[in-house]
């Protein structure tokens, strides 16, 4: 299969001519990742390195124009992601990977309930030098990913964070995830400086209910007094107040989910670009507080009630102005993720546990292991472009 | 600047506004939750609106003041309310107001320049209200107060109308996660971004309010008095009565205006108000833990036979050792209090009824373990031992369905309450 490459537009927007779904597109004002009909391919692209003024249909100019073409204030995202309708779209599976996500470190100041990631933290994988994690930045292009989410534990805490993104800088979209607990200037103006999504992870505006499953770590004397959500918040409030695009992720807890459409109202008025909100994923590292922070008989109360309102609320205006993701648990093997040692791993099909993609080629692991072995590829483009709804 | 501009046609308030729901069905519809249903006191404000004034000694928002007002015979509504909140609205919305208010919002409005500035773009907090928050409303009220002064007559007036005023919008830089309307969980995040829309957004919902009731006023005479009705003495002999308990359904009104009742706290610890943070519960509040203070309260407080014999059978449910429990610390002492403020209010009610008194009291029967609360019955009760006539006015009682309200799913009694009205008068 010939490779493909991924450009960033003079518009800011990267892309990538997917030879299964048109054209893919990352907007690193706003985090998010559309599909683009391949008959409109030539005109979006031609729009985005600004050749022409104007684009025929208003779906694109308001869902990839925000921030360099219109105001955010005049954005309108769809609930799903496949433009300019998923209609258009015939079970829509991409070629090579839409989203990497790289564990950057396994070092972390927080240890939430339901981290699924802990079975590759803390010393359980031995932390890259700065050879390796070069090393690993040039197998993890090779997969030409549209965006690379730098992830953890705490990319924060990862004394290459800078290095990485050097080397990601133009190349691919740059999404950073992080609780903020650690946050401060310095971050700030490497962000500023690489054009960086910053995602921030906030379960509850309540403070209180976030930190009951948000904890910082034991044994962190200085910190452990601190509250996660009001860490979170400062991080929230410093990355908007400086113009850098900004999403929320959030993780719908059984205290937590009760409280979501307020607290969408709150992160829509704040000019939040993006918001996820993520299912507890089950895993061999939470399964201890799986059942108590699922609470399975109010999970169904959410999804019945809970996510078609929050449905119904990006419809009636959260969507000019903030995208909303809802993703499900459903195929836990649609993510790719490389571990800080540069393996590549995805979560077993049935949860609890990692699998190595490819057994034989575990730091760059053969593509046809990637798509037609362990990850689920309709799963994993129904991920980032919100094909759920 | 001109002045404030009413659309035509009248836009919902949206929720991003943050504008509290109680308000924005306040705003929009002039009742919310509990609010008199006006299709059946209208009826009643008929049979009674010869007597000249008619008392609600339980007022809540000022149902009553409303159907009075827009009666085409001259009555008055005498209106006492306690909780402060519902006092204030009443004071908002009252007739005799409306010109002074229309005028007092366009006056804010061409002061917009002056509106605070938020230092933050928001805040996040534990508490109902962040420091951020406190100190524009100090802002706000003060900007209030200083106009107000332009239209009231005294200080007492100019005091309770700017608080009136505001009031509505406090919420609006509360800290809280809504629930349901009677609930507020506190702590949250006050976004402070377009703030200034925000109020405007309430100005013209509150303008559009008072232009439409000021277009149906007939009579502007009525009295709101702030006082709790199981202790308060009146000079005045009243002819007439409409009015409508709490129901005991463990709501605490007091909670569902926790932040407005937490600012007018605030005020007066800072003391620029006096008299209007409430210290104590109000009448069907679920409060009855031992631990903070308060009485337990047993069968034996009540005097209804109506109502022993239904705590007696709360007193000798055949549970679960969970229900027991629950029974025991907060069932029992709960229904029982309930049914003993309710005598103590209308035994001091009846004091400043006139000798051709007559009165409707409209009541809802809640359900407890799958057995009607037998509110309408125990009142009948409560009234004739008082040595009035009462009587269920069979042509008023109807079923209300509860189904698809605060729990989509109930089914059966649970989700069916009698509403009944009662006639009471002297013999």
């Amino acid at each position: 299969m010939k490779r493909q490459i991924v450009t960033q537009t003079k518009s800011g927007l990267f892309v990538r001519d997917d030879s299964t779904m048109g054209l893919l597109v990352f907007s690193p004002y706003t985090g998010n990742i559309f599909a683009c009909n391949s008959a409109d391919k030539t005109d979006v692209i031609r729009w985005l390195n600004k050749q022409t003024k104007t684009i025929s249909s208003a779906t694109y100019e308001k869902a990839l124009g925000p921030e360099w073409a219109i105001s955010i204030k005049e954005s309108e995202y769809p609930a799903n992601h496949l433009l300019p309708n998923p209609e258009s779209y015939d079970n829509p599976c991409p070629s090579y990977p839409i989203v990497i996500n790289w564990l950057l470190t396994g070092a972390c100041a927080l240890q939430c309930k339901y981290c699924y990631a802990e079975d590759l933290m803390r010393g359980k994988c031995k932390e890259p030098s700065k050879e390796d994690v070069l090393k690993i930045a040039q197998a993890v292009l090779s997969f030409s990913p549209l965006a690379v989410v730098l992830t953890g534990g705490d990319p924060l805490l990862s004394p290459h964070l800078e290095t990485v993104m050097a080397v990601l800088y133009g190349k691919t979209g740059l999404i950073i995830d992080t609780s903020g607990f650690t946050f401060n200037e310095t971050h700030l103006n490497i962000f500023k400086k690489y054009g960086v999504f910053v995602r921030v992870s906030l379960d509850s505006e309540i403070p209180q209910v976030n930190d009951l499953y948000r904890v910082p770590l034991q044994g962190e004397k200085q910190r452990a007094n601190m509250s996660s959500g009001y860490a979170a918040f400062n991080t929230l409030c410093q990355c908007l107040d400086a113009g850098l695009g900004v999403g929320i992720q959030s993780v719908a807890a059984d205290k937590s989910r009760q409280h979501l459409a307020a607290f969408g109202d709150k992160l829509f008025k704040m000019r939040v670009r993006s918001w996820r909100i993520l299912m507890v994923a089950k895993s061999a590292s939470n399964a201890e507080h799986y059942k108590k922070i699922v609470n399975e008989e109010g999970l169904e109360r959410f999804e019945d009630t809970i996510k078609s309102n929050l449905r119904k609320k990006h419809t009636n205006g959260w969507n000019k102005g903030m995208s909303v993701q809802m993703t499900h648990n459903r195929a836990p093997n649609s993510v790719i993720l490389v571990s800080p040692e540069g393996i590549f791993l995805t979560e077993k099909k049935h949860g609890n546990g990692k699998v190595v993609i490819d057994a034989r080629n575990h730091k760059k692991p053969r593509l046809s292991e990637i798509f037609s072995q362990q990850i689920a590829a309709h799963e994993h483009a129904e991920r980032y472009l919100n094909g759920e709804t | 600047m001109a002045v404030l501009e009413v659309p035509n046609k009248r836009r919902a308030i949206e929720s991003t506004s943050f504008i509290r729901t109680v308000y924005r069905s306040l705003l929009q519809q002039g009742r919310t939750y509990a609010s008199f249903d006006p299709t059946i006191v209208g009826q009643l404000v008929d049979n009674l609106a010869s007597r000249k004034i008619i008392l609600d000694p339980m007022a809540g928002y000022g149902g009553l003041i409303t159907l009075c007002a827009r009666h085409k015979d001259p009555v008055s509504a005498y209106c006492i309310e306690y909780n402060p909140p519902s006092y204030l609205w009443q004071i908002l919305t009252n007739p005799s107001n409306s010109s002074k208010l229309l005028s007092f919002i366009d006056h804010i409005y061409k002061s917009k320049k002056r509106w605070p500035s938020a230092p933050v773009r928001a805040s996040m907090s534990n508490d109902l209200f962040p420091a951020e928050s406190l100190e524009i409303l100090m802002k706000l009220f003060s900007l209030i107060n200083k106009t107000a002064k332009k239209v009231c007559s005294d200080d007492k007036e100019q005091i309770e109308l700017s608080l009136a005023f505001l009031l509505p919008f406090v919420g609006r830089f509360a800290t809280y996660a809504p629930g349901t309307i009677v609930h507020v969980k506190k702590g949250g995040i006050c976004v402070y971004v377009d703030w200034h829309d925000d109020f405007e957004i309430y100005l013209v919902a509150l303008k559009n309010l008072l232009i439409k009731s000021q277009a149906q006023v007939f009579n502007t005479k009525h009295k709101i008095v702030y006082g709790d009705c199981k202790t308060i003495k009146l000079s005045e002999k009243f002819p007439a009565m409409i009015t409508s308990p709490p129901y005991p359904n463990q709501i605490d009104y007091y909670s569902i205006f926790a932040p407005e009742n937490a600012f007018l706290s605030f005020l007066e610890e800072e003391r620029i108000v006096k008299g209007l943070a409430l210290k104590e519960r109000l009448i069907g509040n679920p409060c009855v833990s031992v631990k903070e203070g308060a009485k337990k309260y047993t069968p034996d407080d009540v005097t209804s036979k109506t109502a022993k014999s239904f705590l007696n059978f709360v007193a000798n449910y055949n549970g679960t050792k969970r229900q027991l429990s629950d029974i025991d610390t907060y069932y029992l002492p709960s229904l029982s209090k309930y049914f003993y403020e309710i005598e103590t209010a209308y035994a001091n009610i009846t004091r400043c009824l006139d000798r051709n008194f007559e009165g409707y009291i409209i009541v809802v029967n809640n359900s407890f373990r799958k057995r009607i609360i037998p509110v309408a019955e125990t009142i009948v009760d409560i009234w004739k031992n008082l040595g009035f006539e009462a009587e269920i006015v069979p042509e008023f009682t109807r079923e209300l369905s509860h189904a698809g309200g605060i729990n989509p799913s109930v089914k059966g009694l649970t989700a069916r309450h009698m509403e009944y009205t009662i006639r009471v008068y002297r013999k």
